[in-house]
């Protein structure tokens, strides 16, 4: 038995360095005045209650963040699977197709694709030379707190691959004989995609659903390199509000305190998502 | 026999002890996490030889500067070995304050004076090391008398060397101005913001008078210097705001002008430039006609200007007339700390490194101006000697003298947590979100608010 833990030494390690004691650190600290250059001092509930009384940034980037997952894990999703329907034909050249759509969800929202979104939406961007050669605009995305955020969310459905294959995986394991049957029936297509593809494709969508939603919750860095949290904190989501305490204020007792309401928040949002699972997702036995 | 192994002991003692394992590990990290105290103390080799971290902010001429005059030194002190870390201003304070939380900040380290409070107060135990403990290898003489107090020492301990001193400049392109007669070396007033703008407007609608700055460096430069030119008055005094809501209602209607008037881009496309000003294309393509910047920030601008830099001059600050206080000062430019966490030995190498940069006139004509005025005569009569004194800066350095030493900022006006008051306030004022009085009266509210929760935290 103890060959067994010998084996798994090395993964345990990186989690209790990584994972296990960060964690506990950061639930100890959100009880503390932790401020990075300080001894912690013990203050209980201070942090959570200026949280929810004090702090006049609090509710508005929640609201912000909560807008954010609301408008892109949608949209993300409903490009994905729209994608996946497209390719999920056997023809010529068609892995190609998959892969070029895959290549933006490696790129991801990482910072040098966030300047590169920058220059595209800017006033003077490509997207508004183009716009302007049909006598469009110039359109404010970046510019304007009623765009803003829009245009921080295409940046995530950009990178809608990783979605897309598994959506791919889920349509390729529908029995080809319930379309069969249902064309067999004299059913449209379209009630053939309503009571077959997308009931049968359920644990994939909701797989992309829960694993989306968790990454929107925690979406900084579009964020931080495009807009700053601006304009007028239209994009100024919860981790850059969690950020700016940590690193700008220096309040790392209270962004760990943030960080934990996080995390309840995603735990509460999800375990809502599984309760609705129970009726709308079928398994294939 | 492998497979028997990894499966899970069912019987019922087998999993108790998994389980307890498991808690009992969970248990150590937690404590280990609460208990566990980062401090490393750097160890140098005993064969005489030293390594170095030094670190520092600033763009591209201040960085080959930099590496020059450490390349310089290495040259005459083989045994000496120094990595440089450089980076933009953008997210060095944050970088440096993790690092000076986990121990491991560059052994000599860009510092800056209105960080010092913060650093001495925040902390319980020393963030950087006191220079009086090297009283024998750093000449003090090359700084003015009372300079050191009133910048950089704290409880007694001088906490960071200044190596140059700084103040604010405006950068203006002629291939712009001159389309509408602009006297370089008139004084102006900040009416006079909107004479220009709409004299550029008139010629080409895509024309700014100023390239733009956030809405948060308004604040801490624009916004705080009017008051003070209003008032006569310090932002604050201990933690006490200093302005009525009268005062800042008048200031706030000032702004309102100003963005109303599209003296500078849409704020929105200004924020698009956060740190880095000189890099928006407007600026760069000669649209716009004025920039505010630094004399240690006037080679960069100059130099984004690219085709344009021959036509770069530099301008007086905008003066109210009747102007209770002209605001700005010369105050520290760059200044450099030791870290605490460094071995005694690396601490004396550091000392006497940062003491050649500060004193020795060769150092003083590699590094040029491109950290503001040297502090060090010595230093200044090298660049002298060796032409190399910035036509430009020498003249914004004298404009600044010309029109006298004021309040400046204090060291709370540019607290994190204040600028964003500002920044909020006045970005939802661009935005036509508030007027100007009750742009006022949350400011005021919001301030006094937060310099009392400052002053409670100490």
């Amino acid at each position: 038995m103890s060959v067994g833990y010998f084996y798994v030494l090395p993964w345990l390690i990186g989690f209790v360095v990584f994972g296990a004691y960060p964690l506990c650190a950061s639930l100890y600290y959100s009880f503390t005045n932790f401020g990075m250059l300080n001894t912690p001092k013990f203050i209980g509930f201070a942090n959570y209650a200026k949280m929810f009384t004090k702090d006049r940034e609090f509710w508005p980037s929640l609201l912000v963040t909560f807008k954010y997952v609301f408008l892109a894990v949608p949209l993300k999703l409903i490009a994905a699977f729209f994608f996946a329907m497209l390719l999920n034909h056997k023809l010529k050249g068609i892995n190609i197709f998959t892969t070029v759509y895959y290549l933006p969800s490696i790129l991801g929202t990482s910072v040098s694709i966030s300047i590169l979104w920058r220059f595209l939406f800017s006033l003077n961007g490509l997207v508004n030379n183009a716009l302007g050669k049909i006598g469009i605009g110039p359109v404010p995305f970046l510019e304007s707190p009623k765009y803003a955020l829009m245009t921080l969310s295409l940046l995530v459905v950009w990178s809608f691959g990783s979605s897309m294959v598994v959506f791919l995986a889920g349509l390729k394991q529908i029995p080809k004989d319930y379309y069969e049957a249902a064309n067999l029936d004299g059913a449209s297509s379209f009630r053939t995609f309503w009571k077959i593809t997308v009931p049968l494709v359920s644990p994939s969508l909701f797989f992309n659903l829960v694993m989306q939603m968790i990454n929107s919750f925690q979406s900084f860095t579009s964020s931080f390199v495009i807009t700053h949290g601006g304009p007028l904190n239209s994009t100024y989501l919860y981790m850059m509000k969690l950020y700016n305490e940590a690193f700008g204020n220096f309040k790392m007792g209270y962004a760990s305190a943030l960080s934990w309401f996080l995390f309840v928040v995603i735990l509460i949002v999800t375990s809502i998502l599984f309760k609705f699972s129970d009726k709308h997702v079928y398994y294939l036995e | 026999m492998g497979a028997k192994i990894f499966m899970m002991d069912t019987r019922k003692g087998g999993f108790r002890m998994k389980r307890k394992l498991l808690v009992a590990l969970l248990a150590f990290v937690f404590v280990f996490a609460v208990f566990a105290q980062g401090s490393q103390e750097q160890k140098s080799a005993d064969d005489g030889n030293v390594t170095l971290r030094f670190g520092w902010w600033g763009g591209d001429s201040r960085h080959q500067a930099y590496i020059a005059a450490v390349n310089k030194y290495m040259e005459l002190h083989p045994n000496v070995k120094i990595i440089c870390e450089y980076g933009g201003y953008d997210g060095y304070r944050e970088k440096l304050y993790t690092q000076l939380a986990g121990g491991n900040a560059p052994d000599i380290f860009q510092n800056h004076y209105t960080w010092l409070q913060e650093q001495a107060n925040m902390s319980d135990k020393a963030v950087v090391r006191d220079f009086n403990d090297f009283k024998d290898i750093i000449d003090f003489s090359i700084y003015p008398e009372g300079f050191l107090e009133k910048n950089t020492v704290y409880n007694g301990k001088v906490l960071a060397l200044p190596s140059s001193v700084n103040t604010f400049a405006v950068v203006a392109n002629k291939a712009v101005l001159d389309k509408i007669g602009f006297d370089y070396d008139a004084d102006w007033t900040w009416d006079d913001f909107f004479k220009f703008s709409a004299g550029l407007k008139a010629i080409d609608p895509s024309y700014y008078f100023e390239n733009g700055l956030t809405a948060g460096s308004i604040h801490m430069y624009w916004f705080l210097d009017y008051l003070a030119q209003l008032t006569g008055k310090p932002f604050d005094t201990d933690y006490q705001l200093n302005y009525t809501v009268d005062e800042l209602t008048q200031t706030f209607r000032f702004f309102k002008k100003y963005f109303d008037q599209k003296v500078i881009e849409p704020l929105g496309t200004c924020e698009l430039y956060n740190g880095n000003f000189a890099q928006n294309p407007t600026w760069i393509n000669a649209k716009s006609g004025i920039l505010f910047g630094m004399l240690s920030t006037l080679e960069n601008y100059v130099n984004a200007m690219g085709d344009y830099a021959k036509d770069a001059t530099v301008i007086k600050l905008p003066m109210m007339k009747d102007a209770k206080d002209p605001f700005n000062k010369m105050i520290v430019g760059q200044c450099f700390s030791i870290s605490a966490s460094v071995s005694e030995r690396n601490a004396v190498e550091a000392a006497k490194f940062l003491n050649w940069m500060d004193t020795n006139p060769e150092a003083g004509t590699i590094l040029k101006l491109s950290r503001g005025i040297p502090v060090s005569e010595v230093q200044n009569k090298a660049l002298a000697d060796a032409g190399l004194l910035n036509p430009l800066v020498l003249k914004a350095q004298q404009f600044a003298v010309m029109q006298g030493q004021g309040v400046g900022q204090t060291v709370i006006s540019r607290n994190n947590e204040i600028t964003k008051i500002g920044n909020d306030i006045i970005s939802a004022l661009a935005f036509d979100r508030i007027t100007p009085e009750e742009a006022a009266k949350q400011y005021y509210s919001l301030v006094t608010d937060k310099l009392a929760e400052l002053k409670a935290s100490l």
